[in-house]
Formats: C-alpha cells, sequence, structure tokens
C-alpha cells in the first residue's frame, strides 16, 4: 500500500505543471465527469433517496481524482494515483475513532445510509472569535451540553496578554497553549474531564504553534485531534504536510478538513459535491487521516443550509456511506444567529440530511461563523437531539426530505438577510455559565413546533 | 480556479474605460494566509469591470504589499484572509502605511471569512466587502 512518505516524493518528483494549468484541467474534469454521470441537481429535492445517483457520484469522484490528483504547492507538481492505489487506500481507511478518554471515552464508527445508530455528535463553535476572558466561559457551556460526543469551542481571538495574536508570532504558540489548557480546564469543570477535543486548538494556524500546544502538559489527552485542511480545492502544501510527519509518529488525532466553495473552483452543486468527495482520497493519501471532516459552503450566502446546499451534503454523504466504511464528519454552517429562529431551523435541517443519509454530525457555525460573540448552545442542542430522534425513529430519506423541505419554508427566503441574533453575553447568566430563562424558552418552543412537522423526540 | 477565471473572463464584457486610466487595485491575500479562491474571484470581477489588477498572491508579507501599492502607484490595496490570526495582519498593514506616512495614498479594502465591517472599521479600513461580489461596488465607491 502506498505511504505517506511514497506521497512526499511524489510531491517532490510529480509532474511540474502552473498553477493555472492544474486549476483548468481540475474544472474541464469536473465538467465532463458531471455530464458522463449524469449527475443533476433537479432544483427541487433536499435529500435524494436515490441510490443511483449516490453511487454514480462516487464513481464520478473517484475518476476525478484519478484523472486530475492534487497540487502541491510548494512544489508546484501535481500528485496523481491509479485508481488501484487509491481504492486500496479506501479499504484501508480507519473505521473507527476513539474521541477522549475513561468514563467520557466516545467511539465513532461508520454508519450507513437511514442507520438507526445514531451519529457522532461534535458540539463546535470554531470560527466564531471570543476575546481571552470570555473563552474559558463559553468552553464551559458547550463542555456541559450532554449531546456532545466531543467539542471544539470558538476562536480565541484579539489578543493574547494584550498582544494581537498573529500567525508565525511567538504570542500564537502561547496563546495556543493557553487555548487548549482552558478547554481541559472546561470539560473538568463541565465534570466530564475525559472528554475528546475534536480540534485541539482554534487559534493556532503555524506548525510550531499546533506541536507545542500537544504537549501534555497543557492539557491535551493522546486522542484529541489537530485538522489538516486541503488549502483550496485538491491543494496542499508543505506547511500542512509537516504536521502529519509529527502527527503520524506521536500517535495525536489526524483529521481531514475540507471546505468546498460551491460557486468557486467546481462550479455549482453537482460539480461541488464530486469535488468534496475527492477529497477523502486525498485526504487519506496525502494526510493520512484518520477520518473526515467536510464544511461546503455557498460562496455566495456563506452556510450550507440552502436548497442546493442541502442536496449536495446529502448526495455526498450518501455516497460515502453506500461505498466506503470512511468515517465521515459532516458540518452545519448556519445564517442565522444565536435565539433566532432561522437558526434553529437551520440546525434542524442540517441534522436531518447528515443522520440519514450516513454521516456524523457537527453542530457547528453560527452567524456565517465570523461576527464575534454570536454564540449559543441550545440550537446546536436541538440539532443533537434531531440526529438522535432521527435515527432511532429510523426515518427514510424520503420522509427527512418531506420535513427538510417544510422546514426550509420556514427560513430559506430570509438567508440572504439572516438576522444576527444575540451574543453569549446576552444569552447566558454569566456567572452560573447557565443559559437565561427566555432562551431557555425559545428553545422549548422551537422543540414543539419541529416534533409537529414529524420530529419525535419522544424516543430520546 | 485561474483557468476558470479566463473562461468568465472570455465570458464577460470588458467594462469600456472609455480611453482613460483605468484605477489600480493590488490584491493580496494576506501574511499567513493561504487561502485565495475570495481574492481570485475579486480579481476577475474587477479585470472585467474596468480596474486594473494587480495580483500579488497569497501569504503576501505586509511590507511586500507596500512596496508593491507604492510601486505600482495604486488606488486600491484589497486584502483578504481566512483565519483570525492572519487577519490581525490587516491592521498591521495599515499600521505600516501610517507609519510610512503613506496611508493617505491608499484606499484600503478588507475581506474574508472571518472580516466583518466592525473589523474594517476598528482597524481603520476605508471600504469592507462582504464577499467578492460585494466588493466591486465598494471599490467603484471609493474610487469614485
Amino acid at each position: 500500500m502506498i505511504t505517506f512518505w511514497d506521497v512526499v516524493e511524489r510531491c517532490d518528483r510529480g509532474e511540474r505543471m502552473a498553477e493555472a494549468e492544474f486549476d483548468a484541467a481540475l474544472w474541464q474534469n469536473v465538467k465532463a465527469l458531471v455530464e458522463k454521470y449524469d449527475i443533476h441537481f433537479d432544483g427541487e429535492t433536499a435529500v435524494p433517496s436515490d441510490d443511483g445517483l449516490a453511487d454514480r457520484a462516487y464513481q464520478a469522484a473517484l475518476e476525478l481524482f484519478v484523472a486530475t490528483g492534487f497540487y502541491c504547492t510548494s512544489t508546484q507538481r501535481v500528485v496523481r494515483f491509479t485508481r488501484e492505489e487509491v481504492e486500496e487506500a479506501v479499504r484501508h481507511a480507519k473505521t473507527s475513532y476513539v474521541f477522549g478518554e475513561g468514563r467520557d471515552q466516545h467511539t465513532m464508527g461508520p454508519r450507513t445510509v437511514e442507520d438507526p445508530k445514531p451519529p457522532t455528535c461534535i458540539f463546535s463553535h470554531l470560527g466564531v472569535p471570543v476575546k481571552q476572558d470570555l473563552f474559558p466561559k463559553v468552553c464551559l457551556a458547550q463542555a456541559q451540553e450532554q449531546y456532545a460526543d466531543a467539542f471544539c469551542c470558538v476562536s480565541l481571538h484579539d489578543t493574547f496578554r494584550g498582544i494581537p495574536i498573529k500567525s508565525g508570532h511567538p504570542v500564537e504558540v502561547a496563546a495556543c497553549m493557553w487555548d487548549i489548557s482552558k478547554r481541559r480546564e472546561a470539560a473538568r469543570l463541565a465534570g466530564r474531564p475525559g472528554l475528546g477535543l475534536y480540534a485541539h486548538v482554534s487559534v493556532g494556524e503555524s506548525t510550531a504553534s499546533i506541536i507545542a500546544s500537544i504537549h501534555p502538559a497543557f492539557g491535551a489527552l493522546p486522542r484529541d485531534v489537530t485538522q489538516n485542511g486541503a488549502i483550496a480545492e485538491l491543494k496542499v502544501d508543505y506547511e500542512r504536510m509537516s504536521k502529519v510527519a509529527f502527527l503520524r509518529e506521536c500517535g495525536f488525532g489526524n483529521a481531514g478538513l475540507y471546505g468546498p466553495l460551491m460557486g468557486g473552483y467546481a462550479g455549482g452543486p453537482e460539480g461541488t459535491m464530486l469535488v468534496q468527495i475527492a477529497h477523502f482520497f486525498l485526504g487519506l493519501l496525502a494526510f493520512d487521516v484518520e477520518y473526515h471532516i467536510c464544511f461546503p459552503i455557498d460562496i455566495h450566502q456563506t452556510c450550507s443550509t440552502t436548497l442546493p446546499m442541502l442536496w449536495l451534503v446529502s448526495v455526498y454523504c450518501q455516497a460515502i456511506a453506500r461505498n466506503s466504511r470512511m468515517l465521515n464528519v459532516c458540518t452545519t454552517m448556519a445564517a442565522g444567529g444565536p435565539s433566532t429562529d432561522m437558526l434553529f431551523y437551520e440546525m434542524v435541517n442540517g441534522a436531518i440530511a447528515h443522520t440519514v443519509s450516513g454521516a456524523h454530525s457537527v453542530q457547528g457555525g453560527i452567524a456565517r461563523d465570523k461576527n464575534p460573540e454570536h454564540i449559543g448552545t441550545l440550537e446546536l442542542r436541538l440539532g443533537a437531539e434531531t440526529c438522535h430522534a432521527v435515527a432511532k425513529a429510523g426515518m427514510t430519506r424520503a420522509q427527512a426530505n418531506s420535513v427538510v423541505k417544510e422546514i426550509l419554508a420556514r427560513y430559506g427566503d430570509d438567508i440572504p438577510n439572516a438576522p444576527l441574533g444575540k451574543t453569549f453575553s446576552e444569552l447566558y447568566d454569566l456567572e452560573r455559565v447557565r443559559p437565561l430563562d427566555e432562551y431557555v424558552e425559545i428553545y422549548r418552543k422551537k422543540k414543539v413546533e419541529i416534533s409537529e412537522l414529524g420530529i419525535d423526540y419522544s424516543v430520546l | 480556479m485561474k483557468a476558470g477565471v479566463a473562461v468568465l473572463e472570455r465570458a464577460m464584457p470588458a467594462a469600456d474605460d472609455g480611453g482613460s486610466s483605468k484605477p489600480k487595485v493590488v490584491l493580496a491575500t494576506i501574511q499567513g494566509d493561504v487561502h485565495e479562491i475570495g481574492k481570485n474571484i475579486l480579481r476577475i470581477i474587477l479585470s472585467t469591470s474596468g480596474f486594473e489588477v494587480v495580483d500579488l498572491g497569497r501569504d503576501v508579507k505586509v511590507a511586500t504589499i507596500v512596496e508593491r501599492a507604492v510601486a505600482e502607484k495604486a488606488d486600491i490595496i484589497g486584502v483578504s484572509a481566512l483565519m483570525t490570526t492572519t487577519m490581525m495582519y490587516m491592521k498591521t498593514l495599515i499600521e505600516e502605511l501610517s507609519e510610512a506616512g503613506i496611508r493617505k495614498d491608499f484606499k484600503v479594502m478588507v475581506g474574508g471569512a472571518p472580516v466583518t465591517e466592525e473589523w474594517a472599521r476598528e482597524i481603520g479600513a476605508d471600504g469592507y466587502g462582504k464577499d467578492a461580489f460585494a466588493a466591486i461596488q465598494v471599490a467603484k465607491d471609493l474610487v469614485a
């Protein structure tokens, strides 16, 4: 089987190509394969029940990856693989991942389409900027959510000890070490000391800061996770692969992170969906990952909860679940802000699509994942409860499509002008780190409303 | 993307500049950041909307952006970031322009996933585009 170091050598010796040429090849291959495999979004369906479509999508993505390879920007070379090499990597892909340790340990395994086993639910506000004083409280708010099988928290932002946190700056290393120590402390304070971290730091980009913060002295557990992201569609660089060289030998968790943009390199929902699947092959071969985290986004709306995005997510998840045992974790990226009706709807829709399509689920990005301190956990809680309820009820994809479309009708038109909602400080008793009564009441009302649409929360 | 760009550029009618010189934009993904798709899309649309664009690429040091903006006699400097840790260099860029006494020579536009209008105001940027498409009007307003 091809190894990580074989791939590194191919990065050094592969065909030299201008980046623009690679981009052209990707664009042309995507376009041709969408046609060849008859991949078509009908403009109406959110969660398709078409096994043939899912299987064609997988085969098209495999052909795309074999034809295109990936691009190493550090060497300006293309790295290619044979179909047999890719298929062998998929056959040997990890089929379980154990988050955390002790009584808080959680095992994530492969899921099938319409699987009655609930997905792993991960709580994350990664990307939402939060200042240093509020950071520990937000971590605690997330860690104490009982449906969180692992957690991630927010992005430490602005300054550390009064110094602006900048990538490649010494303070980035110090901020990362502080960051993980506060997350681990939050897990302890929540009474869940062994709860796994699905991204071990929020503020690190440089290899030095990532590696420094993995030292156990700062609270990292052996199976906490570092995420390695493709830098653009089917592109990697040595900065990311250098982290992999370390992670492989120290045994720390290693996950791939891929967020292709619909409306970007690969065009519409069909092409972007193929590129999303192709990244699983990239992750196995270039990053040697144990599981895969996906967050495809509509480039205009900066979310994944529009109709075309829900279709894209559903088809790619079904393609992976039906054709492999790779561990697929899909992220809901929402437009609405905390405590708004829209955010509850978006979290529920993402949860339904992920669950019936055979994925694990990150209850994730809020308010387009960028607005400082716009954080709430009750929408994430309802999303995770929905994952469990949908799986346990044995919901079919056809049933899911009906419910998702009904919910989409309640928020879809408002996405371009999504309400920003409230901040963490407005929604929580900061001393007790508990959601305020009025926020809990909104959550309760939304749960009743969603249950009337066919999600049976009584099975929880 | 650049190939996709070429296709788009052929498909999009070039703006008629009426023989006058085009406003010049120096674009870059800021220091430490390798994610450039938003910047690339902006380059396409700016190029076909009557602007001359000098694309410095990704992970461009602040000092290089300043040097090239001066050398190109740019009207606008446009920078993007995907990470909260790299968007801090936008602030550094504006501080360095001020320190060099050339802040008023350029309009500075910022954008990218973690960047907000509030952030743009806080660091003293002249314009903020919520996405590449919105940034076009911002650029037009800045040179009007």
